[in-house]
């Protein structure tokens, strides 16, 4: 509702959009009759409702195709892209992360700190660009961006595309969780259970592996789904460096040409997708931490 | 008999600043020790210090021997073979020294099968399952199978104290450290803790290095006292004769708090 409402106070008619600056007003106004902005607004949110109900999109007011069908086929760009990226991160922050904790007095724990900061502070579009100038400028290994129009029917070309899209999102996420990692890592070895476990004779790997895990995965799990989410909405920009045909251009396409159907698909798609991921994150958390279960059924 | 901790001369310092300063202490076997001291007094460190857990950061000098073997600078492998063998630990605050994602069974289950497996004894499930429970009963547990699935933020203060002692009896060690234990517990909790440890301790024929700003508390479960202010050992002796004849200024204070204490809840009672 607030989505429909706010999406229809944007400046613009599509019908205009649609026909470009030369319309006549009669075509515009068979335009509108046809894509039925013309309606009064109610009718349109009651329609748009109704469909919604049926999982029925719409169809777009430019391309005249079903939104759904548009959306799954952005997805098989975006998901890859968003998921790859993401346990990209993850194989790299955890490690990491954990390294420079443990090995804070170090050198290269230090290092490790420092290059992980300057990786939060550097934007998204700057990383994919330096990228696209090192590999496929300068060693000319990778396309500079571009999705084959086929899909997913030649999957090593997909792939291929996707590589620096992937080490983008990847180097970006990984640095700022590289930084949570670190710090549940941090308070992990200082917690009193650790030293309990190693007073009584654990080693401290020994009690880094049995008590420091699970407990330093809750901090980090209500991260991971902030992050997987913002990932996914940050592909906008990452599809637009690369050129890529997925969630995020179709969102700035559907934008520019007022297409309400489309826009109003990628946006209930994403919210749906936020909201179930911060709901599993949340599902996975209580299922570690028997104090957050215990705390559904309290009656306070 | 060779001392189970033996401390000479210990100093401590972190970046410069001098926190604990010539310290010596020494425990025999099966000896009850109580190491007395306000907060910020250096006794805890002495403890952390005494099984090679000071924090980084902070560097020790002196010597140290845990029943005959050098502490200081030895490697933590040799300090891991140390733990949990010839020493066991009890800290203040049960509640955050229990993992907290993990049922309190399982927790008592690690060092005890390490400890079987250690002295060569069968460490299967169900010797472990049934030395669990054992152990729980030791500690004067209710409902021992029932207790050891539950998790630490299901218990009371006590009852985590409780748990936390059978883990360090299930390290079967000579000589149990009991750091400020019954601090964070009400005062009935604390007296049913102290006559449970005192009895433990006699029981299995340990050593007991007891920590506490209690003089009372303390008094009532050691033989002798070390009594430490601003990192540094003011007086010890036997625990009667610390009483009775305070030396120290601040032993004075402690003793005359004390019986100041115990006049107020006579004239009450």
């Amino acid at each position: 509702m607030v989505l429909f409402a706010l999406l229809r106070l944007l400046p613009g008619d599509p019908a205009n959009a649609l026909l470009g600056v030369g319309a006549t007003p009669e075509q515009i106004a068979a335009a509108r009759a046809q894509l039925g902005s013309d309606q009064p607004l109610g009718t349109q949110f009651i329609n748009y409702l109704n469909s919604l109900a049926r999982f029925d999109l719409g169809t777009s007011f430019v391309s005249h195709a079903p939104v759904l069908d548009e959306i799954g086929n952005r997805m098989a760009v975006t998901l890859p892209l968003t998921l790859l990226g993401f346990v990209l991160a993850l194989v790299i922050a955890i490690p990491l992360g954990v390294i420079a904790a443990v090995k804070s007095q170090t050198w290269y724990g230090w290092l490790i700190s420092v290059v992980s900061q300057l990786g939060i502070a550097i934007p998204v579009f700057w990383l994919g660009i330096l990228l696209v100038t090192v590999f496929a400028i300068n060693l000319r290994l990778l396309p500079s961006g571009g999705f084959p129009l086929r899909g997913w029917q030649n999957p090593l070309e997909a792939i291929t595309g996707l590589l620096l899209p992937v080490l983008t999102v990847a180097l970006v996420i990984g640095a700022s969780l590289l930084r949570y990692v670190r710090a549940a890592t941090l308070d992990v070895i200082d917690s009193d259970y650790i030293r309990t476990a190693r007073a009584l004779g654990s080693g401290f790997t020994e009690a880094l592996i049995k008590h420091g895990i699970r407990n330093g995965s809750v901090p980090i799990i209500s991260v991971l789904g902030i992050e997987l989410a913002s990932t996914f909405l940050g592909a906008v920009v990452v599809e637009r460096v690369f050129t890529l045909p997925g969630m995020g251009s179709m969102l700035l396409l559907a934008i520019q040409q007022r297409d309400y159907p489309n826009l109003q698909g990628v946006l209930i798609v994403s919210t749906l997708l936020v909201l179930l991921i911060g709901f599993a994150a949340d599902m996975l958390q209580r299922l570690i931490d028997p104090r957050l279960r215990d705390r559904v059924q309290a009656p306070t | 008999m060779r001392p189970v901790l033996d401390i000479a001369d210990l100093s401590i310092a972190a970046n410069g600043k001098t926190l604990l300063d010539k310290v010596s202490l020494s425990i025999a076997p099966g000896e009850r020790v109580g190491l007395i001291g306000e907060s910020g007094s250096g006794k805890s460190l002495t403890a952390l210090a005494a099984i090679g857990l000071l924090a980084p950061g902070l560097t020790a000098t002196g010597a140290i021997s845990l029943d005959g073997q050098d502490v200081i600078g030895a490697s933590e492998r040799s300090m891991v073979s140390l733990r949990g063998n010839v020493t066991a630990t009890v800290f203040q605050e049960p509640l955050t020294a229990l993992d907290p994602l993990q049922p309190v069974g399982r927790q008592i289950a690690e060092p005890l099968r390490r400890r079987l497996r250690r002295d060569g004894e069968a460490a299967g499930r169900t010797d472990v399952a049934a030395g669990v429970q054992n152990l729980l009963a030791q500690v004067a547990l209710p409902d021992p199978l029932a207790l050891s699935r539950r998790y630490p933020h299901e218990l009371s203060g006590g009852q985590r104290q409780r748990v936390a002692i059978a883990m360090a009896l299930a390290c079967r060690p000579q000589l149990l450290i009991a750091d400020e234990p019954t601090t964070a517990l009400d005062v009935t909790t604390q007296a049913e803790i102290l006559r449970l440890l005192a009895k433990l301790v006699a029981d299995n024929g340990m050593a007991l290095l007891f920590i506490s700003h209690d003089l009372p508390v303390v008094a009532r479960v050691v033989d002798r006292v070390v009594v430490m202010q601003h990192g540094v050992v003011v007086e010890a002796g036997p625990v009667g004769e610390v009483f009775s004849r305070p030396q120290h200024d601040y032993t004075r204070s402690l003793v005359a708090a004390a019986r100041s204490f115990d006049g107020a809840l006579e004239g009450a009672a």
